[in-house]
Formats: structure tokens, sequence, C-alpha cells
């Protein structure tokens, strides 16, 4: 068997609360200026704070192509794009079977499927439109990147509920890394602020209430007060190759991605539990031949509910003891699928820009959360070089990946605003 | 109404529809378009006929239509769909 590859990061793609495009991520994230705002949908009784992208792509597409499109393949797509054009890979047909699709969702084109539902029962339709199948499957999205790019290897679509996409970024950085693949488009994307789908959150009790003053401090991972999640919206897209493969066209990095890891808890449904977690971070560390260290930063998974969060502050504990950690959905919210993606892409950004992203609005540390917290305030000017991001699914499925310093290729600049 | 009239009108409205519903250039919209080169897959095509079902009142038995059809092939489907009623 040839030797492991490395695997490098040359493209990435944000359509998130928190900016459109790397330069604007990085900003909020300097900054920790919140992308949570009010959503209201009074018809349904529904005032709740949200991570939205205030802007409709669907001007992007032709009315040819919208039918085929939910917004979340939209901004998937638009995401996919941005990823390949910043690595410098619009199109991927001089790979063949080389170039692969590895893609992350919970609800894919819940919004077209939610819509013809109703059209079923309070329209009493019987028929929907051919296409409404193609928008609203689940790996709509991945193959829609594939035709407009040309990736011709495996088009895959993972869902394992909140680490979704950070398991088919795992999967594909292992694809390249065992020789299967040259280079892949990997990440995720949601769409599902609609207010069927955040009905399903409502009897849960894991939502927030509106911070009464400022909506954009809703979500407080790891604080005394905090009260739920806050579901928010995006996609999130890298470019994954092999670094000779990089190397061989003088691309630019970011950063290398380093080690995967995925367990799952075998536990319950809807609860987490920490053993599970510490398997998962333990694998990672043991893929990348790190101990925990010469981890430097953890972006945590910590949505902000009372249980989770104590979970996993005991699982980070067993596992790092006191590495710098932060939960950035203070600021961004959960993407659900695409969380993963996004978080794996600010871990990314922390380890090429050197600064530790905080955990907005932490204020009063739990003490049952008692880890050493990056709080309020970003730290810039903070050398990492390998930093871990860890998501945890409902159904037990976790992922962790590690992201880490490069010293072989040049590393990209010039996208930092400061 | 002659033969020629009546698929005139019906040519008529599916290029008013295909304008109306995909923003499509009427300049480019004739009897001889490909509608593969106007960008309408099969399913979409599927779906016009549909439409076309709804705002002419009729259900069409027969959806037949050669491969690569043109703008003309709708409306020989249509005349056909409508004779047949």
């Amino acid at each position: 068997m040839a030797a492991p590859r490395e695997v490098v990061i040359t493209g990435i793609g944000v359509v998130s609360p928190i900016g459109i495009g790397v330069p604007q991520l990085l900003a909020h994230l300097r900054e920790n200026r919140s992308g949570i705002r009010l959503w209201e949908a009074p018809e349904f009784g529904m005032r709740l704070p949200a991570g939205r992208i205030e802007q409709d792509f669907s001007g992007e597409f032709t009315k040819l192509e919208l039918p085929y499109l939910d917004r979340c393949s939209q901004i998937a797509v638009l995401a996919a794009k941005q990823a390949s054009d910043d690595a410098g890979i619009p199109n991927y047909q001089a790979y063949g079977l080389r170039a692969g699709m590895y893609f992350g969702s919970v609800g894919g084109g819940v919004r077209v499927e939610h819509n013809w539902v109703e059209e079923f029962h309070v329209a009493g339709k019987r028929a929907a439109k051919p296409f409404t199948i193609m928008a609203c499957m689940l790996n709509s999205a991945a193959s829609q990147i594939s035709i407009r790019q040309q990736i011709l290897g495996p088009v895959m679509t993972h869902s394992s509920a909140c680490s979704s996409s950070g398991a088919a970024i795992g999967d594909a950085y292992r694809a390249i890394r065992d020789g299967y693949l040259d280079v892949a488009v990997a990440g995720g994307a949601e769409a599902c602020l609609i207010p069927t789908f955040t009905a399903l959150w409502t009897s849960l009790r894991a939502l927030a209430e509106p911070h009464l003053l400022d909506v954009g401090r809703s979500c407080c991972p790891f604080d005394k007060k905090r009260s739920g999640l806050v579901l928010a919206e995006g996609a999130v897209f890298f470019v994954l190759e092999a670094s000779e493969c990089a190397g061989d066209r003088s691309a630019d990095i970011y950063a290398r991605l380093s080690g995967y890891g995925i367990a799952s808890d075998g536990y319950h449904i809807g609860s987490p539990k920490a053993e599970g977690q510490i398997a998962t971070m333990r694998a990672a560390l043991d893929d990348a031949s790190l101990g925990p260290s010469d981890v430097g930063y953890v972006n945590a998974h910590a949505t902000g509910t009372p249980g989770g969060d104590v979970v996993e502050a005991r699982a980070i504990k067993a596992v790092f003891g006191s590495v710098p950690v932060s939960s950035t959905k203070g600021i961004h919210g959960h993407l659900l699928g695409a969380a993963s993606a996004l978080e794996l892409a600010i871990a990314t950004l922390a380890v090429n820009r050197s600064f530790l992203p905080a955990t907005a609005h932490l204020e009063e540390v739990d003490p049952a959360c008692d880890l050493n917290h990056v709080a309020r305030i970003p730290v810039q000017n903070y050398p990492i070089r390998h930093a871990m991001s860890l998501s945890a699914g409902f159904g037990g499925t976790n992922v962790a990946l590690v992201v880490s310093e490069d010293s072989e290729l040049p590393t990209k600049s010039g996208f930092d605003a400061h | 109404m002659t033969d020629d009239t009546e698929r005139a009108r019906i040519e008529s409205m599916v290029i008013d529809f295909l304008v109306e519903r995909f923003e499509l250039p009427r300049e480019r919209l004739t009897a001889g378009t490909g509608l593969r080169d106007l960008g309408l897959d099969s399913m979409i095509m599927l779906d016009v006929l549909l439409d076309v079902e709804d705002r002419l009142g009729v259900k069409m038995r027969d959806l037949a239509m050669p491969p690569n059809p043109k703008i003309s092939d709708i409306t020989a489907l249509v005349a056909r769909n409508l004779a047949a009623r």
C-alpha cells in the first residue's frame, strides 16, 4: 500500500449568517460580530432568533434552473463555486474520476418538500411538478455542483445530523490521503428556516428565546444563562487536494487537514454521551499523530443547550485538560448539516491568521462547563499550529477534524481586511 | 377555424407561455426552435405540457414527442389532442 498522502486546503467558500466569502467571515470573527437576527412568522406564532442570511439568491439563477434548486442547493452551488474559484479550479473535468464531491446536510431541499406537502393536503393537488423530487432529494445540491463543475468521481451525500458535513469532509480527506482521489470539493449546506421545520424543534424546548435587549446575543454557549440553540442557515465548502497536486500547480494553501476522527455514542437518539465524543477526539489526534498538548485551539460544538454543553465540556476536559476552547455558535447559530463545515473553516482561519475566536456573550461560565474558555473577546496574534473542530449529531455520530499549519507550501494571505 | 389558423393560435400561445414563464427572448422562439437549445429538458417540457393542459382545460392523453422536439412539435401535439376530444 502506498504511503498516505498529505491533504491541504486550497479553497474555501462561505455563504453564512456571518459573511459571504472568507474576508467577511474573518471580519465577523475578529470583531465577534453576531449574525443572529429576529425571525418573525406571526401567522404561525413564531418569534425566534435565527442565523438568517437576509439575501434572496434566486436572482443568481435563470428561471429554467430555479425549478430544480431549493434555497439549500442555491447556496451550496454558490459556496462551492466560491471555494473552487478560490482554489483556482473552476472546472474539474481534467481530473476525471480522481475528483470527488462530498456533501453533508440534514434537510436538503426541505423547503420545496414541505411546500409540496402543503399543496397536497391543503390545495388538494395529487401530482407534484415533475422536477419537485429533483429539487428536494437530499443529494440534489451535491449533484448540482457535480454537474456544474464537472466533478466526475464519487458524488456522495452524508447525513448524520449536526456532524453531516464533518463526516463528508472527513471521508473526502481519507479518499485523497489514501490515494483514491487527487482533489475533492467537500462541505455542507442547510436552508431549513421555514416554520414547519422550525416547529419540529419547538417541543424539544431546545431553542433559545430572543434576548430582550439585543437579539444578536440570544445564543450563549457555556454561559449560566444559556437557554438553547439558535437555528441558522448557510453553506460552506472546501477544496481539498493532495499536497503534491497543489504543489504541482503552485497553489497557495490555507492549512493542512491533518486528522479525522469519527465515533458514535451508541447511547440515545437525542442525548449525547461524553465517552463517544472523547473517543472521537482521540481518534482524530491519533490520525494526525498528535498529542493533546500539541493542539492550540478547539472549536467546540456547544450549541447553547443546558444539557449538551455540559456533556461536551466534560469530554473536552477529559481529552485536553486546559486547551483554549470556544464555541462560535454565539454569533452564527447552529447550521445543522453545515455546522461542521463552517466551524472547520473558522478553525482553519484561526491557524492561518493566528488568532483565537471567542465564545460570544460568555459572561458567567456555568461551573459545570469549566474549561479554558476564550470568552467574549477574540485573542489576536496568537499563533496556533494545530486546531480541532468537534461536532456531535443527534443519533450519536461525532466527528472531529484537525487542521495544522504547513511549512511546505505557500500560505494564502491577502484576504484579511485587518 | 381552419387547421392553419388553429395551429397559429396554439403556437402563439405556447410561445407566449415560454416567454412569460422562463423569460426567454421572444425573437429566439420560432416554430423551428429546438427546445433543448432553449435549455428546456424533458422534465421542464413535461411541466410545460401540464400547464398547457390547465390553460386549455383539457387532459392530453397523447404526450408522445420526437427526440429533440421543436416548438412546432408541441404545437402539433396540442392540436392532435384537441382534435381527439
